[in-house]
This record gives structure tokens, C-alpha cells and sequence, in this order.
């Protein structure tokens, strides 16, 4: 994209070409640091839900004075020619598909799908839900996906649409990891639809595992706020940070490098929290190419609010001990999340790790524990605490 | 890189916009009219159409960060 900013600046500033973007991410604000750092100010549109229906990016376009698509990907020549062309006359119908509304009108799609009930009805108000009814109406959005979705069951548009509506609802939410899973689930759907949807299979592979990633999806990030910073700028905020499986990078084949590490409590000593303060949930990301036998793991701890629980950020952080599985290979049986400069917070806490797959059989479960320092109340008394869990592995 | 299937929206003046699911080969396609969407606007949500831009030449690049 930089390559054709700098093309067509010139004639941007000339003002005989207008430029826009149409993002296709998950989180579109991360487009806005991106292009912040590449010093490009052209408007964005966002097309979470692929509207377009691309198949994958990018696509330029060339769209003449009357909306008429004069050409995709063009080469250089055809761009210049493009710029020099002479429009035809303007007439009266311009004026009147000019005018078209903007945005469309809720109650009366609801009205609609009520009474037709319809997969496309219930679509229509689905993706119009997404667009324009606000980070409130997410859980009605995906109601409407539901209801489409089983009226249409092979169509992987709504399951890829649900997915997205899905994880959106998880980045606003962020309570507890059923709608991330449940993204992930509809987005796998879709793509055993259509397994050409390369939209589709980035939004599994940007948390899946790196023996499935085509390339880091934001290793860039990190780079761009040095440089805006560097020059005198603030960078813009990001709404959901990047995680782990965000930044990594792909590999080429499995890996089984564990750390020996020693096992931080193998005799069971410390005391189980059986409340629990923390609640543990897991989010299984398996590769889109069942060749790749490696599975991405998010674990996500959060205190229970409801005790009024959190982390005692002043003692040692929270860590992770992975027990060997039969037939699978963990990346790594420690993991540690460093204590945020905070004494205390209520934050969830999410870990990510990978594992890989070996020849012969494979046990259907990961056990491991975390432990963790946690108060209760403020002012209350601060713990140190065991948990075990088990998570389901699904066979890549 | 094939795009398969595409969505028009049809609007009905002077009220209500439906959108219709049809099966058709690309969701744009050269020397043909392009959709009619209304996107968000990244920078404050409004809605906003290639079509606001009648009268310009455009330059669009659909694309994603990574």
C-alpha cells in the first residue's frame, strides 16, 4: 500500500484523483496506526463483515466519476491513462443514485426478518446490526446471525459474519472466552465451506498456531510506535492490543523445544483455590491445514469480581506449569505473566501457548495448573493459590 | 485470488435499504457499477459510499494491515 500512496500522491494533492481505503480487519482501528505510520490521510472505511465479499487482499480499484469500476489491480499505464481520461456528460440520473440514504433504517429490517423469516431477511438485519447498532446491539446482532444461519446452515458468510460479530462482542465484553471460542468455531465453519476464502482462514490463522501463520500479522506494530514517536507524535491507541499470537511469527516445521525448567510445585503443596478467585477458560485455535499438527492455546484467567477478587501485583506473578500429554509436545511448560506496575487489578490475564502434535496416540487432554497471588476485597486477605485444570485438546 | 459471490444493496427511495444476497461471480467488477455500500467511516462511524464520491475519480485500495 505505501508503494501506490507514493504513486498516486502526486495527483491526489493535484486533486485529480480522490483516494479512500476499505479495511478487512477484525479490529479496523489498528489500520489508523498503520496508516499513521506510513503518513497516509486518505479516508478508511470498514468492512469487518467483508461486505465486498474479497476473497483476499489487497485489491486496488479504479472507479470513474459515475461509479463505474474501470479497472482492478491496474499496472501503471493503465493508471495514468485513467487519471488523463475525459468523464462523459453528467445527466439527471446521476443526480438521483447520488442521492441515495446512507445507512438503513433498524426497526424496519427487524420488522422485516420478523415477518419473513428469512435467511436473507435476518441477514440483512444482522449485518446492518454490525455496521450501524453501536457496540450495545452486538448480542441482538448475533441473535439475527443465529436465526439466518439456521434458516441457511451452509452458507459460510453468516457463519464467517457470526464469527466476527462473535469476537467483537469478546474484544467489548471481556469477560469470559465462550465468544472468542465461539468466533473461532463459526470462522472454522465457514472456512470447511469454503476453504478459498483467504479472509476467512487469516482471521482463524492471526490466533492460531505459527506452524500455520503465512507471516506475523502485526510484528509491525511495535516498529510503528517507535517511528511515531520518534517523530514527536503520539501514536494512536490501539482499542484491543495485539496478543501473542498476533505478533508471532510462522515457523517451518514443528517444534518441541522445552525449557527445563524446574516444576514450581510437583509435591501439590500449595493450597487449591476451590472458590475459585480466578476463573480459567481456553480458547483452542488449530491450524486451517489439518497437515499442520499444531494447536494454539489462549488461556484467559480473570478474578471473580463478584468476591471482589484481585491480583496482588506485589508478590510473585501469575504462572503456568503444562504437564506432558501423551503424543503432544508443549512449546513450553512455563509460562509467566509479568505483574502490570499496578499494586492490584482486576484485569484478565491472558496467556498464549503452542503445541505440537507427535506420530501415534494422542491423548485428548492438557493438565496443568496455574498459581497466583490474589486478594480479597481491599483490603482483604492476600493468597497464594494453586488451580488445576484440564483443557480438551481438539485433533488438528 | 478469486473472489466468488456477491451482495448488492438495493435502495428504495426515499426510505428503507434492503440488503439482498445474490449469487453472482465478484462483488465488483470492471466497467460495472460498484456496490452501493454504506461503510463506517474509521475515523468517526458515519456512513460513507464510493458513491459520495460521484463526480471524482477514485482510487481504491482494499486492504488490511498485515
Amino acid at each position: 500500500m505505501p508503494v501506490w500512496h507514493a504513486r498516486t500522491e502526486p495527483f491526489r494533492l493535484d486533486g485529480k484523483i480522490k483516494v479512500l481505503g476499505i479495511i478487512q480487519e477484525q479490529h479496523p482501528d489498528r489500520c489508523r496506526l498503520f496508516m499513521q505510520w506510513h503518513q497516509m490521510d486518505w479516508p478508511i472505511l470498514v468492512d469487518s463483515l467483508n461486505l465486498l465479499r474479497v476473497a483476499a487482499v489487497p485489491y486496488t480499484v479504479l472507479i470513474d466519476e459515475k461509479g463505474i469500476v474501470r479497472s482492478i489491480n491496474p499496472s501503471q499505464e493503465e493508471f495514468e491513462t485513467f487519471v488523463d481520461s475525459v468523464s462523459s456528460p453528467h445527466d439527471e440520473c446521476d443526480d438521483a443514485i447520488n442521492a441515495l440514504p446512507g445507512s438503513p433504517d433498524l426497526e424496519k429490517l427487524k420488522l422485516r426478518a420478523s415477518m419473513r423469516q428469512t435467511a436473507e431477511a435476518w441477514a440483512a438485519y444482522a449485518d446492518s446490526l454490525f455496521l450501524w447498532g453501536g457496540d450495545l446491539r452486538l448480542d441482538e446482532c448475533i441473535h439475527a446471525y443465529q436465526m439466518a444461519s439456521s434458516n441457511a446452515p451452509d452458507d459460510g458468510w453468516l457463519h464467517f459474519r457470526m464469527g466476527v460479530a462473535h469476537r467483537s462482542f469478546f474484544d467489548l465484553k471481556q469477560s469470559n472466552s465462550k465468544d472468542f471460542t465461539k468466533a473461532i468455531e463459526s470462522w472454522q465453519a465457514a472456512l470447511e465451506l469454503d476453504p478459498n476464502q483467504y479472509i476467512w482462514r487469516r482471521r482463524i490463522q492471526q490466533y492460531g498456531p505459527r506452524l500455520d501463520k503465512p507471516y506475523s500479522f502485526y510484528d509491525w506494530v511495535n516498529q510503528a510506535r517507535k517511528e511515531i514517536t520518534a517523530r514527536g507524535e503520539k501514536p494512536f491507541p490501539l482499542r484491543v492490543e495485539p496478543g501473542g499470537a498476533e505478533f508471532a511469527y510462522p515457523a517451518e516445521k514443528n517444534t518441541d523445544s522445552i525449557k527445563k525448567l524446574s516444576e514450581p510445585d510437583p509435591g501439590g503443596r500449595v493450597f487449591r483455590d476451590i472458590l475459585p478467585a480466578i476463573q480459567i477458560e481456553s480458547t483452542i485455535v488449530s491450524a486451517t491445514d489439518a497437515s499442520k499438527k499444531a494447536l494454539r492455546i489462549h488461556l484467559r484467567l480473570q478474578p471473580n469480581v463478584a468476591h471482589a477478587f484481585h491480583w496482588n501485583n506485589e508478590a510473585e506473578p501469575l504462572t503456568v506449569w503444562l504437564k506432558s500429554s501423551k503424543g503432544w509436545g508443549p512449546e513450553r511448560v512455563f509460562l509467566q505473566f509479568p505483574n502490570p506496575p499496578m499494586v492490584t487489578d482486576q484485569s484478565p490475564r491472558s496467556l498464549e501457548f503452542e503445541i505440537v502434535q507427535h506420530m501415534g496416540e494422542n491423548s485428548h487432554e492438557l493438565k496443568g495448573y496455574a498459581l497466583y497471588n490474589i486478594c480479597e476485597e481491599i483490603n482483604g486477605t492476600c493468597l497464594y493459590r494453586r488451580q488445576d485444570f484440564t483443557i480438551q485438546l481438539t485433533q488438528p | 485470488m478469486k473472489k466468488t459471490h456477491h451482495t448488492i444493496l438495493i435502495h428504495s427511495i426515499p426510505c428503507v435499504l434492503f440488503l439482498l444476497f445474490t449469487v453472482m461471480s465478484h462483488a465488483f467488477e470492471k466497467n460495472s457499477s460498484f456496490p452501493q455500500y454504506s461503510f463506517p467511516a474509521l475515523e468517526n462511524g458515519k456512513p460513507v459510499s464510493i458513491h459520495d464520491y460521484w463526480g471524482e475519480k477514485v482510487v481504491l485500495h482494499v486492504f488490511a494491515s498485515w
